[in-house]
């Protein structure tokens, strides 16, 4: 039940980023629910709901995006592994700046798979997606990456009070 | 759950992503990727529909007063095309009686292919639109992508059966070949810059261009006819050792609002 909820809930996610949140105005389009859902069930110690995260939105975003199948779901699993690695072995704490760096060296790992495709694809002789003459694609990561890690502490704050004000009424809060 | 349990789940998630890539490289899912896209565009529609109005919504106070110069602005050109609409009627009375004197074929309007915008731009850095129309619909890599009659706002991209990316004119990658409406015919090629705006580039330095000149396509690209607008010259760029002008291209439409495109066919 958990499993299948938390399956649509990616999906229905994924979908509202790609066809809602990519035509509102900045900086909307910059976030990655996906990076942000990865990131906050890493500190929540959930590697199983950020794997079905990574496979669901990976999928979705591979069907839609300019990249094709298969470079979002390896980007997502590799950032997906890198945030779990980091919140194990380098940062001591779940704190808000922790949160923060989290998401965004999930972004941070995105993008470079995204840049070594594209790496790739000029090696084989195809137009780059990415690479251009200008340092675009560049500053859309920066300010990705500082929306995801702002969105991930903001969600995580938001839960976190939350739950506090339930606690005291419900016995699973 | 058990740990054990939990790793086992894990490593199928996994292991399902690695098929999925597997199976799509050996084109066995394109059936089942066309009928997702297919399944989603009803839905994607409403949503894009919905991003959009809500970025009118909210954008509305803030662009009184460039609606109110844009109408001004509008108001004037409409009456000089008024004009021109007459005088283009007379050439076209002309025109006809001139190819039956010629016995000359009229001729005959292409088809085209309509196709809802999805998406906006899903990679952040690239400014490209999401079609819910394909390979399937009779779309080729590089057709013209336009809004209205004959407006061009990009080139197709990227293909799949079921759907496809439109590389905008802004996006910094695109090239289009494209001409000046003017007696000269000033041939360059216009390519985005930063997806803020356009510009035509390689233009002659010998080349007469005035601001408010009309650009269109030149049709040098086998797929993209001759004449659809890219929009008008807002301003000429000149260096002196640069044996090239470049000139900025004010598009007719914002690419940013676009809900429905047109494709012509072959």
């Amino acid at each position: 039940m958990w499993f299948f909820f938390n399956l649509m809930a990616a999906a229905a996610l994924t979908i509202l980023q790609i066809a809602f949140f990519s035509h509102l105005p900045p900086p909307f389009p910059d976030i990655s629910i996906p990076i942000v859902a990865i990131t906050l069930a890493v500190v929540a110690e959930a590697p199983l709901a950020a794997a079905v995260w990574a496979l669901t939105a990976g999928t979705l975003e591979g069907l839609h995006g300019l990249f094709g199948f298969g470079p979002d779901i390896v980007a997502l699993f590799l950032a997906l592994a890198a945030e779990h690695a980091l919140s194990i072995r380098f940062l001591a704490n779940r704190s808000r700046l922790a949160i923060f760096l989290l998401a965004a060296a999930g972004s941070t790992v995105v993008f470079a798979v995204f840049l070594i495709g594209d790496g790739l694809r000029i090696l084989s002789g195809y137009t780059p997606y990415l690479i251009a003459q200008d340092a675009e694609p560049f500053v859309a990561f920066l300010l990705g990456a500082v929306v995801n890690g702002l969105l991930a502490v903001g969600l995580s704050t938001l839960a976190s009070a939350v739950r506090r004000r339930l606690r005291g009424t419900f016995l699973y809060a | 759950m058990t740990p054990a349990a939990r790793s086992r789940l894990i490593f199928i998630a996994v292991a399902t992503g690695v098929l999925l890539i597997f199976f799509h490289a050996l084109g066995v899912l394109r059936g089942a990727e066309a009928a997702v896209m297919r399944g989603l565009a009803p839905i994607e529609t409403v949503l894009s529909g919905a991003g959009r109005s809500l970025k009118r919504w909210v954008g509305a106070p803030f662009s009184v007063s460039a609606i109110m110069q844009e109408n001004e602005a509008v108001k004037n050109e409409r009456d000089g095309l008024l004009v021109q609409i007459a005088q283009l009627r007379e050439k076209e009375d002309e025109n006809a009686r001139l190819r039956e004197i010629l016995k000359f074929p009229a001729r005959q309007p292409g088809r085209i292919a309509v196709a809802h915008v999805l998406a906006s731009a899903p990679e952040a850095g690239t400014h490209t639109i999401l079609l819910d129309k394909g390979s399937d619909d009779g779309l080729l890599l590089d057709m013209p992508v336009m809004v209205g009659d004959g407006i061009i706002v990009g080139k197709i991209f990227k293909l799949d059966k079921a759907s496809s990316l439109a590389l905008l004119l802004t996006d910094t990658r695109s090239r289009v070949g494209a001409m000046i409406h003017d007696a000269a015919k000033t041939q360059g090629v216009v390519q985005g810059k930063r997806g803020l705006s356009v510009e035509m580039r390689l233009i002659p330095q010998n080349e007469v261009i005035n601001e408010g000149d009309l650009v269109v396509t030149s049709g040098i690209e086998p797929l993209v006819p001759r004449g659809l607008v890219i929009g008008r010259v807002q301003g000429i760029e000149t260096q002196e050792r640069d044996p090239f002008k470049t000139a900025t291209i004010r598009p007719p439409t914002s690419l940013d609002d676009i809900e429905v495109v047109a494709i012509p066919l072959p």
